[in-house]
């Protein structure tokens, strides 16, 4: 059993007590921590109780528990830490879970106070901690996507404040990687990163813990659901990716307003074309940007209640015909990725259908954009849906050190971690008090939010994996004009059937 | 499932009472005769644990109660837990892995493999899972607790003289790396075929591990693209192995047929050439085996300088080695246009095996079957500035289709000069039209040495003023 102590110092100083050095001792020994300069710059704001405080986690300055029951924090005067006064007291099994909750906030005067389960206290100059390390060795996380270098930067200040050495791979293709080392035997990583649709074959190798018993309440419902598989929890949401239409300011009458539709999609695209511009341009041979549409046009949900992706419905079938009509008409061309950048980027094409993760490779290269969240349909009222893409934690089911990167999970998808990675690389966080906290810090906060109420998640499905991929072949009939919408979607209801019933 | 697991342990309970011992299917084929009424037995049943070893098993509530009864492996735990002393009696869980510790139903536990040391996964109902390497703590360390200071448990915990991570509450499985892992099953079916100037052998990978010939070193090889992967590997000296069966000469070719039909062929040189490393069959990376792909065995070259090849030299899942000596023959084809790309012959053999033509040619008294590929893939090495064949992203494609369809004239050149002169149009997409490298199965003969122009003869796009050409040595794109 160890025992915490985490002193705060306050001398007296012209009469005012100011934030004095933090204190770590572990049993009985101090542990180091950084000086009360660097103390400060780690704080991060917070909101509580609809005030903003700049704060940190108790769990941010100690090392990885594996359980703790009793806190106890005392108020000191003076600056005399051997002379408490007044001390709340928290007691409880479960509290190494919780100590990422457990907030020191700096307080007028450089004073520190804390709030826990409803409890506070001001003028805080020491709290004990009784608990026990988590003994485990250090682990190992693989990363991807973009943004490595900042979640790098975030792993490594939690290393330098835990203690731990915590080991971060650049891993290009996670899930390939991680069936790869073990179907072979190998020695698996801890933590690692993966995307909702990797979660069919992950699960069915029994490559990852379920993480029922992790608290995910201040994670978004829409993150949480697209990890969830057969009513198990399989990661922690991180952060989001949205489609969004990118457009060019210069060739725009006017920006889209927050719930343009569209006819107003329509009527500026007539305009452009007048320019000799192609007005639109996006990837319309993929599944992943047609059933945005097809739910926009009335597709009732991607899933029919069998668990089923069927493609011959009405809202697919309208928003084939429009998507034919558009590009018919030269209001839109159908190209690939890199054809439509390279002619975005050179102002040929007026409006892209790209995902949240071009923000800062636009930004890098230093192309105009304006961005906007998906139209309605005023056919039917219902918004085109965008496709949410959410990166989350997973955790080996080999683990050996599973309790320490369950609490680096927590840190990860804390408050603090959330409100400066996502801002730092323009993606929406996967936490309710970040969300609020990154509204004036994340210059696309307002498209991005308007895409995550209307937009749904990528289901993690074998339904999907099927459906996606034989509609990739099969709307390129349809476009080619081989094809008629009627009997492309029926032929593809036959294939995906057949495939499903292998 | 559960129905079978649980009119196990109904049988094996009621066995014990009697002084019998019995484990798995065994004593499931005696308590069907023995049990009756099933069902109601099948409810009855508390929990149960998924045993996962070197065989698998369920371990229910009743296997308890009949292994606890014996009073063998019931032990006692006094811990520390958040600051109280707490007894927990359970039983020992080496007496549980016993179980599933070798293929056999016994239930001898293998204190040799325990020391040894292999993996124990142990996964809690709510999904929290926490692994150890039996090498690292005591056999006797941990039990599968059924009270807890004299409390019976809902469920069992794995519980003891441990790091805390592994006390397991409402434990629902327990698997072991004694499993065969998917690799080492099909691996262990796997042989490498040696064909060696009509000689031919075949080695297991366990041979290979065992033969005097295996090493371990760093190698690395750096992808087209850019990307280097630097790795400690582990297999054969390609040569020593050779060398049982032939002297390896600078002028013979060795021929790699991977698993899935792709072909390369390495001239004896790059084998006797040894300034940087050794050439080896690897098998085992970074101490792990290699998957089937791009395993089980690739080539790579290994040494204490981590020697750096060309990705595309390095053979993955290769199944088969045939040797023929002395008929090896290098060769180079350039092209030119908008860039200039002069490639070997293990490049167009990679060419061939990838994007593999097969015609039938039929002109002027020649009537053969051609292997190749597609002439306009060539193009590609020459079609614009940039982008060149596995010199990019796989997103970007080399082959400029759009300069293709607006058309520039092709002239394919023999070493004697000869030249066809060809539309990049009827080239775009065309695969009737190859770049031919054997003839019948074999390579092309001296006449036609080192590429021949052919096309099928039934093909549909054919350009009127196409010829015969062969000798090919440059090929050059005219804007």
């Amino acid at each position: 059993m160890l025992i915490l102590s985490i002193l705060v110092s306050l001398p007296a100083l012209n009469g005012s007590p100011i934030l004095g050095a933090l204190e770590v001792r572990l049993a009985g020994q101090a542990l180091p921590i950084p000086p009360d300069s660097e103390l400060r710059g780690l704080l991060y704001r917070l909101s509580i109780d609809d005030r903003t405080e700049q704060a940190i986690s108790l769990a941010e300055l100690i090392p990885p528990l594996a359980d703790a029951w009793r806190v106890e924090a005392w108020q000191t005067g003076n600056g005399r830490t051997d002379s408490a006064t007044k001390s709340v007291l928290w007691s409880a099994g479960d509290l190494a879970e919780r100590l990422d909750r457990f907030w020191l906030i700096e307080k007028p005067g450089g004073t520190w106070g804390v709030v826990f389960d409803g409890k506070t206290l001001d003028g805080v100059g020491r709290i004990d901690v009784t608990g026990e390390h988590t003994e485990e060795r250090p682990p190992e996380i693989w990363v991807s996507w973009e943004g490595v270098k900042e979640l790098k930067k975030e792993i490594d200040r939690w290393s330098r404040l835990t203690g731990v050495k915590a080991k971060t791979v650049d891993v290009p293709d996670v899930r390939t990687k991680l069936l790869s080392v073990q179907r072979g035997g190998g020695r698996m990583p801890d933590l690692v990163m993966i995307q909702s649709d990797d979660l069919p074959a992950l699960t069915a190798a029994a490559t990852l813990q379920a993480l029922d018993g992790m608290d995910s309440s201040s994670l978004v419902d829409k993150g949480r659901n697209a990890f969830n598989l057969k009513g198990r929890n399989w990661a922690l949401p991180f952060y989001f990716d949205a489609q969004l239409v990118f457009y060019n300011p210069k060739l725009l009458s006017t920006p889209p307003a927050k719930n343009w539709d569209l006819a107003r999609l329509e009527a500026e695209s007539r305009r452009i074309v007048r320019t000799g511009r192609t007005p639109l341009a996006w990837n319309a041979y993929s599944a992943y940007w047609i059933l945005p549409f097809a739910l926009g046009f009335g597709k009732q949900a991607i899933e029919d209640a069998d668990g089923m992706v069927r493609p011959d419905d009405m809202g697919t079938r309208s928003a084939l015909a429009w998507l034919l009509r558009m590009r018919d008409e030269g209001l839109m061309a159908v190209l690939e990725r890199d054809a439509m950048i390279g002619r975005f980027a050179s102002g040929e094409t007026a409006m892209i259908l790209t995902g949240s993760y071009s923000i800062p490779e636009f930004e890098r290269i230093g192309i105009p954009f304006g961005i906007a969240a998906y139209p309605t349909v005023p056919e039917t009222g219902k918004p085109v849906a965008p496709f949410l893409d959410f990166k989350g934690l997973a955790i080996t089911r080999s683990s050996r050190s599973p309790l320490t990167v369950r609490r680096l999970a927590s840190y990860l998808t804390g408050p603090g971690v959330q409100q400066r990675f996502t801002s730092s690389v323009s993606k929406l966080p996967a936490n309710h008090e970040a969300w609020e906290l990154v509204r004036t810090t994340n210059a696309y906060f307002p498209q991005l939010e308007r895409s995550y109420e209307i937009g749904v998640t990528v289901p993690a499905t074998e339904a999907y994996s099927t459906y996606k991929n034989i509609m990739w072949k099969i709307l390129r009939f349809v476009f080619a004009g081989s094809m008629t919408i009627d009997e492309a979607l029926g032929e593809a209801r036959r294939l995906i059937e057949a495939n499903l019933k292998q | 499932m559960m129905g079978k697991k649980v009119r196990i342990a109904v049988g094996c309970a009621a066995m014990v009472v009697a002084g019998m011992m019995c484990t798995g299917m065994n004593a499931f084929a005696q308590a069907a005769d023995a049990t009756s009424g099933a069902s109601e037995a099948e409810n009855s049943e508390a929990w149960s644990i998924e045993l996962t070893g070197a065989r698998n098993d369920w371990f229910a509530a009743s296997d308890y109660a009949a292994m606890k009864a014996t009073g063998k492996d019931y032990t006692e735990k006094k811990v520390e837990r958040k600051g109280e002393q707490l007894v927990y009696k359970g039983l020992a869980l080496k007496a549980v892995l016993a179980l599933v510790d070798d293929d056999a139903k016994k239930r001898e536990f293998d204190a040799t493999l325990w020391k040894k040391g292999y993996e124990v996964t142990l996964t809690a109902a709510d999904g929290y899972s926490a692994t150890f390497s039996t090498a690292d703590i005591s056999s006797d360390a941990l039990i599968l607790a059924d009270t807890e200071n004299g409390k019976p448990l809902d469920k069992p915990m794995v519980v003891g003289d441990a790091p805390k991570n592994l006390w397991v509450r409402e434990i629902a499985a327990i698997a072991t790396s004694l499993a065969p892992t998917k690799t080492a099953s099909e691996a262990s079916a796997f042989s490498l075929e040696l064909d060696i100037n009509g000689k031919k052998a075949a080695y297991t990978l366990a041979e290979l591990e065992k033969d005097p010939a295996f090493i371990e070193a760093p190698g690395s090889f750096t992808t087209s693209a850019g990307t280097k992967y630097a790795n400690r590997y582990g297999g054969v000296k390609l040569r020593e192995v050779l060398s049982r069966y032939m002297d390896v000469s600078a002028d013979d070719s060795i021929t790699f047929i991977a698993m899935d039909g792709y072909e390369m062929t390495y001239p004896g040189s790059r084998i006797l050439d040894e300034a940087d490393g050794l050439w080896i069959l690897a098998f085992r990376m970074d101490g792990d085996y290699l998957p089937k792909d791009p395993g089980f065995i690739r080539t790579v070259k290994v040494g204490p300088g981590t020697p750096d090849i060309d990705g595309h030299l390095s053979v993955k899942m290769v199944k088969r080695i045939v040797v023929k000596e002395k008929d090896f023959k290098d060769f180079k084809l350039t092209l030119t246009g908008k860039r200039t790309e002069t490639i070997d012959r293990s490049t167009v053999q990679s060419c061939v095996s990838c994007h593999r033509e097969e015609v039938n040619f039929e002109r002027k008294g020649i009537a053969a079957t051609y292997t190749g590929f597609p002439l306009y893939l060539a193009l590609a090495y020459a079609d614009d500035p940039s982008y060149a064949p596995h010199r990019q992203g796989t997103d970007i494609l080399s082959y400029d289709k759009a300069a293709a369809k607006a058309g520039y004239k092709v002239e394919v050149i023999a070493s004697d000069g000869f030249k066809v002169t060809l539309d990049s149009r009827d080239l775009d997409g065309n695969n009737d039209i190859i770049l031919g490298m054997y003839k019948e199965g074999a390579g092309v003969g001296d006449d036609e040495f080192p590429l021949v122009l052919v096309w099928d003869k039934n093909a549909t796009r054919l350009p009127a003023d196409i010829k015969n050409a062969k000798k090919i040595t440059s090929i050059g794109l005219k804007f």
